[in-house]
């Protein structure tokens, strides 16, 4: 089914109880500081290490500034966006 | 492009997309329609709680998936004990099915459409009033915004034909692939 070149990317989040039982409520820092929030399902988080990952498109890098510019599974409620500017881990 | 029942099946067995547990497979018969898909409706139902204290939502400030978390109660249904939806009032729930269009680079990308059903319609049931695209690069169950707009309760019921997907070719490529990552397999920073 996969046929994507696009490769998993995963940023750190943070998770806490969704709406629905297979869903997180997620806390997403962007590269501006701006702290966004959505709904992500439960099958695109990762735990390692005591954080959480989210899996996302990564669009674009821009390793001079740290950057990288990912689609998320949904738009925040923040921003109405799918588009996100984070900083590279 | 809008896909006929025949093509969807066609797409679904080359993998483009999928739709998964589907009703049926027979594009001559239900879940399917000449140019959509039926889908069911989950177990799960969201209602919002209505005894809090008002609260006047604020998009600018951060927290609103987090306040939404707290602020509703999830039910499950069951064929015994549905769930009557009064006149007015709005519940979430998902479709039974899981639904994923890959973004591709290499391959025609698919997006779809939720819509109600005309049967639902007459009874006063909108299953959602806004936001009704499936987006190329989607992956998961779709959430239904079900408000009843008529005069009579409307029982909920699991596995219930709730709406149709209506799915589209989607020209060009929403999103290249990096270039440092092409070809590779596990790029750095891969967990």
């Amino acid at each position: 089914m996969e046929k994507s070149p696009h490769i998993d990317h995963w940023v750190t989040v943070t998770t806490s109880s969704g709406m629905f039982s297979s869903e997180y409520a997620i806390a997403l820092k962007l590269a501006s500081g701006q702290v966004v929030s959505f709904f992500a399902d439960k099958a695109l988080i990762k735990e390692q290490k005591g954080k959480s990952f989210l899996k996302v498109t990564l669009v674009n890098q821009n390793p001079a500034q740290h950057k990288e510019l990912v689609l998320l599974p949904t738009e925040t409620f923040e921003t109405a966006s799918r588009w996100a500017e984070v900083v590279t881990e | 492009m809008i896909l006929s029942n025949v093509e969807i099946v066609r797409c679904l067995k080359a993998g483009l997309f999928s739709i998964s547990p589907m009703a049926g497979d027979d594009p001559t018969t239900s879940p399917f329609n000449t140019s959509a898909v039926d889908l069911r409706l989950g177990e799960e139902i969201l209602v919002p709680d209505e005894k809090s204290a008002p609260v006047q939502l604020d998009l600018r400030k951060p927290g609103i998936a987090q306040f939404w978390a707290k602020h509703s109660k999830s039910l499950k249904i069951t064929n015994h004990q549905p769930f009557s939806l009064t006149p007015n009032k709005l519940v979430l729930a998902r479709t039974c099915e899981t639904v994923s269009f890959p973004l591709n680079t290499t391959e025609i990308c698919y997006s779809a459409r939720v819509e109600g059903r005309s049967s639902l319609a007459r009874c006063g049931i909108l299953v959602h009033f806004t936001a009704p695209t499936i987006h190329a690069g989607f992956s998961g169950s779709i959430t239904l915004e079900i408000i009843n707009l008529g005069s009579h309760d409307f029982l909920l019921t699991p596995e219930m034909f709730v709406c149709q997907l209506i799915i589209e070719e989607v020209k060009g490529c929403p999103v290249t692939a990096p270039n440092q990552f092409r070809g590779q397999s596990s790029p750095a920073g891969v967990l």
